[in-house]
């Protein structure tokens, strides 16, 4: 114990390896084997956090060292010698230097961290390598917040810095058990953390100085070109696209048809976003004005990182560009929402939305040309079976509404495992197979259209939501991802048609059938989900109770951004002036160090007892609550002949216990001895205290 | 060396009757290197003590008898001119002797009693502007009558406290009283007693006594015992820090004569009515020497298993 208390005292006090006085040189340097064995352990986890980020071929080289490592503790290897280590540190200097192109700025960097992080430990061999490692530590754990910021990841960075430092406390009181030393490295983060939340209101948040890298393309459930029959079986993710929060009253679940992505052009297989002709190419980027008017709903849309440029809107959108992040969405042509930058953190923007005001009414006609174009060659059935419709139907909506029906009457049916479609997939899906999900009824549609003369296009997006009743906000996830198709019909602009209403109205309706989702389920890539046990409400209630505070982690803590944080400040200064804040600020710091002074000065200032007499005096107050009361001038010896009368079936045990006491408290002791005779007088006084307990 | 103790402890024993108690402690005084002060009515045995143990010490000693009309130089000694030789010559005093009796000390006048002062404390005297240093071990084993008797000059508290400690041996029990009235050859017996040790053996037996370990919770205990006497409303002489060595010095050979080396509560409770009684004793209070009135008040105050329960390590020692 003593031992310990001053290991700690040296962790705090710093001291420089001291010179042995005999040999002149150093000591040297050596790890406690349990401090090193958990220092693995860390490290293992630190680079966990950040496995994703990494290169296979660095990760291998991180998991050699590692494995290195373990049979250096294990003694079957002996350590590298200085050399190795610096012609390992080359190489693999040299292999990133090659990959940096490849890697980006940020990337490579964190390569680098993790390369130098993994090194050190083949070269502890001062204290002050050991304080290097456990930095690094750190910083490698908080490296790994720039690719997520998740609550749940953020989480597990806190536990991880909670790990690192323990292994400081493990290396200066190795005595300690592990309990302890993990509540002590518990207590020194949790007395961080008001600093820790200081700093996050008032520090400047600064714009980072590097490019955040895109993700190897999104795992999204939605992309930029469809093209059917590809996908046998769609793979649904619960993963987050975006939540909403609205303003007022939300509207009914079948009008939640966010729009993303619309595609106009048609190559016979593939549907694709329209390519800006070049010249045209910046007048793109310009957003075009909302003219419309009447009632707006709005509402705020929080979307996640996607690494994509595409937003969600329901109808005719504006942004509101008063508020934080509005002025980088612009609003294209067809009304879809856009990013001017890659969308590498969560995002907030704010909405109006015009559900009854009709979309470009007005058509031009190349933009009419465009929508009505397909290969000639492509799905001539179809083409066929359009002049037929033709022929059937004079008025475009009747026309509409008898390829609609057919899709109900029919025997198509909606699944998501399509059987795989080739040559004039349409053809194939809309005569033989009759059977896909959104995209092939939306495509197949649109094709329909576009060959009967009605100009069409493909709509992909989001259709539903789901509502948290908790923190009143929906939810929409990947798996929510949907396609449907818009008719432009004089007179009535651009107008939604969804045939897979047709198919499966209770998705449209309700989101997805509890068939369905057992369906979904069995197909989900994520077994782990709490979605799959949607049907338990118990769990159900859980998954949406963790939602919530990941709804309110992201929309507060993720969400403080430069803009909220200036907006705050200004908030306080308005409403205090400057120097009632400075005299404020200055009375309320006066305080807590009076009160901190108070609390904390007693402490330093009363006797440590020695653990020993913290011991006996114990025992003391467990006898006292069995009516065996010392008195004062008796001393111990004296005391424990008393209590061998008058409590004699305690007298064994408790005459030891003093005799420990007295030889502890009076005479000279080694300081194994000490241990020892300390470990036993412990032991004695748990068996005294259930013996008093018996009694009593 | 405990069989050194333990014979020098049968010896005194055999000649002052039925005293155990008193004898243990003037001779832990004595190893301890304090001055005692036996005080009691006289024909208790006090002088015979004395000369008892200066005896059995085997050291030289010299007994003085104090009267009022005595002089300083009468104890410490005096230069005189030889003619003879054309120079003074100190003739030395009784207080050059390893081992001083100063028989019925109170009764010299307060000039003489402070002669004894400086050689008390210092192990010197001075004589005519010279020092002169004192003869290794030395003790001065004084006694002295109560207080109320006639023709006594109490002894000053500064006096007072350069004796380790003060003991009163009381009258002897029926048996020891019978041993006594039967032993008519008690001074022949006196006269043929052996010295039982050394000089040399005396000095190392201190030496070991030093080195008895005294803990951190001794110390605490010590001062404990003296803040008691200290807090204000206690209606007796606050304890000086000398006071406190004295009793930590006594509570050391205590142990030793215990036959342990380290100290415990109990060495320090055994020693603490003799050497702190004279000490709290205020001028005002006329005590007879009934033992254990203040020092037992005092000692009642105490948990020797928690000294100092509200005691502030930081800043009693920083500031």
């Amino acid at each position: 114990m003593k031992s310990d208390r001053k290991g700690l005292k040296r962790l705090f006090t710093f001291s420089y390896p001291r010179k042995n006085k005999a040999s002149g040189k150093k000591e040297p340097f050596t790890l406690d084997r349990n401090t090193l064995l958990f220092l693995l352990v860390a490290q293992v986890l630190n680079f966990a956090s950040l496995a994703q980020e990494l290169a296979w071929w660095m990760l291998a080289i991180i998991s050699l060292c590692l494995l290195w490592q373990v049979s250096i503790f294990l003694k079957k290897v002996i350590k590298p010698s200085k050399i190795v280590v610096n012609l390992l540190s080359v190489a693999g200097c040299v292999l990133l230097i090659i990959s940096a192109r490849q890697l980006g700025l940020l990337a490579t960097m964190v390569h680098l961290l993790c390369f130098a992080y993994v090194l050190k430990l083949f070269e502890i061999r001062q204290r002050s390598d050991f304080y290097q490692i456990v930095l690094l530590s750190l910083f490698v754990v908080s490296s790994s917040l720039l690719f997520s910021q998740t609550l749940y990841f953020s989480f597990y960075v806190a536990i991880l810095v909670i790990v690192n430092l323990m292994v400081v406390f493990l290396h200066f009181a190795p005595s300690e058990t592990l309990m302890a030393t993990g509540k002590r490295s518990v207590k020194l983060v949790l007395q961080s953390l008001p600093l820790a939340i200081f700093l996050f209101i008032v520090f400047p948040k600064l714009a980072p100085l590097w490019q955040v890298p895109f993700a190897q393309s999104a795992k999204s459930g939605l992309s930029d070109s469809v093209s059917v029959g590809d996908i046998a079986n769609l793979a649904l993710s619960d993963e987050l696209a975006f939540r909403v929060k609205f303003e007022g009253s939300a509207p009914r679940y079948s009008q939640l048809y966010w729009r993303t992505i619309v595609l106009e052009q048609y190559d016979g297989r593939t549907w694709k976003r329209k390519k800006p002709a070049k010249k045209r190419y910046k007048e793109n980027l310009a957003s075009i004005k909302i003219k419309a008017k009447g009632e707006s709903l709005n509402y705020q849309v929080i979307a996640s990182q996607s690494y994509q440029r595409w937003l969600f809107a329901l109808g005719v959108s504006d942004v509101d560009r008063s508020a934080q992040n509005g002025t980088g969405i612009i609003i294209k042509e067809d009304y879809t929402l856009y990013n001017k930058e890659t969308i590498t953190k969560t995002l907030n923007y704010n909405v109006f939305s015009y559900l009854n005001s009709p979309l470009s009414l007005k058509l031009s006609e190349q933009h009419k040309k465009d929508n009505l174009q397909f290969p000639s060659s492509a799905n001539p059935r179809l083409v066929a079976k359009a002049k037929e419709l033709n022929r059937l139907y004079s008025n475009d909506i009747d026309l509409i509404q008898a390829v609609l029906e057919n899709f109900n009457e029919d025997l198509y049916h909606y699944t998501l495992r399509p059987p795989i479609l080739f040559n004039n997939s349409l053809d194939q899906f809309y005569f033989d197979t009759k059977a896909g999900f959104c995209e092939h009824y939306a495509s197949a549609f649109t094709f329909l259209m576009r060959a009967a003369g009605i100009p069409a296009r493909m709509v992909t997006g989001y259709m539903g939501a789901e509502y948290n009743p908790i923190a009143d906000y929906y939810s929409v996830y990947q798996r929510d991802a949907h396609a449907w198709s818009e008719v432009w019909l004089e007179g009535r602009g651009w107008l939604k048609v969804d045939p897979t209403a047709m198919i499966n109205p209770e998705r449209i309706e309700r989101g997805f059938s509890s068939d369905l989702l057992r369906e979904l389920s069995l197909y989900s890539d994520n077994y782990f989900s709490l979605m799959r046990y949607k049907q338990f409400a118990w769990i159900n209630e859980i998954r949406l109770q963790l939602q919530a505070i990941d709804y309110q982690w992201t929309r507060w803590v993720i969400g403080y951004s430069a803009k909220k944080q200036t907006d705050l400040l200004a908030k306080i200064i308005a409403v205090f002036s400057l120097w009632k804040i400075v005299v404020g600020s200055l009375v309320i710091f006066t305080t807590i160090y009076l009160v901190l002074k108070r609390v904390y000065k007693p402490k330093t200032k009363a006797k440590q007892h020695e653990p020993h007499q913290q011991c006996y005096l114990q025992a003391l107050a467990v006898l006292v609550k069995n009516d065996i009361n010392k008195p004062k001038e008796m001393s111990a010896e004296q005391f424990a002949l008393y209590v061998s009368t008058e409590q004699p079936n305690i007298a064994i045990n408790f005459t030891r216990f003093t005799d420990l006491y007295i030889t502890l408290n009076y005479q000279k002791n080694g300081s194994d001895e000490q241990f020892k005779k300390f470990d036993e007088m412990q032991k004695l006084f748990k068996t005294l205290k259930i013996c008093s307990l018996k009694n009593s | 060396m405990q069989s050194l103790i333990t014979e020098i402890m049968q010896q005194v024993s055999s000649v002052v009757l039925g005293k155990k108690q008193e004898i243990k402690l003037s001779l832990a005084c004595l190893l301890a290197r304090g001055h005692i002060l036996i005080e009691d009515l006289p024909g208790m045995g006090k002088t015979t003590l004395a000369q008892v143990l200066a005896k059995t010490l085997g050291l030289s000693y010299q007994r003085t008898q104090f009267t009022s009309d005595m002089l300083p130089a009468d104890v410490v000694g005096i230069s005189i001119f030889n003619v003879k030789e054309n120079n003074f010559e100190l003739h030395k005093g009784p207080i050059f002797n390893q081992v001083v009796l100063a028989d019925e000390i109170n009764r010299a006048s307060p000039k003489t009693q402070s002669a004894l002062l400086e050689a008390m404390e210092e192990g010197q005297v001075s004589i005519d502007g010279k020092t002169y240093q004192l003869p290794e071990p030395f003790f001065v084993i004084a006694t002295q009558n109560p207080l109320f008797h006639a023709g006594t000059y109490p002894l000053p508290e500064s006096q007072l406290d350069r004796f380790m400690m003060r003991i009163s041996l009381g009258f002897p029990n029926i048996a020891a009283e019978k041993e006594i009235l039967k032993n008519h050859k008690n001074r022949e017996k006196l006269q043929q007693l052996t010295p039982c040790i050394t000089t040399k053996q005396l000095k190392e037996i201190q030496l070991v006594i030093d080195d008895i370990h005294v803990s951190e919770s001794i110390l605490e205990y010590v001062i404990a015992l003296c803040h008691i006497t200290r807090k204000e409303g206690a209606e007796m002489n606050p304890l000086s820090p000398r006071a406190g060595k004295a009793l930590l010095a006594a509570a050391r050979a205590w142990a030793f004569m215990d036959n342990r080396d380290y100290v415990i509560p109990e060495d320090v409770c055994a020693v603490f009515p003799s050497v702190s009684e004279h000490r709290l004793e205020s001028a005002s209070t006329v005590s007879v020497s009934n033992q254990g009135s203040l020092s037992a008040q005092v000692l009642q105050q105490v948990d020797p298993t928690n000294p100092l329960p509200s005691y502030t390590s930081k800043i009693d020692i920083e500031t």
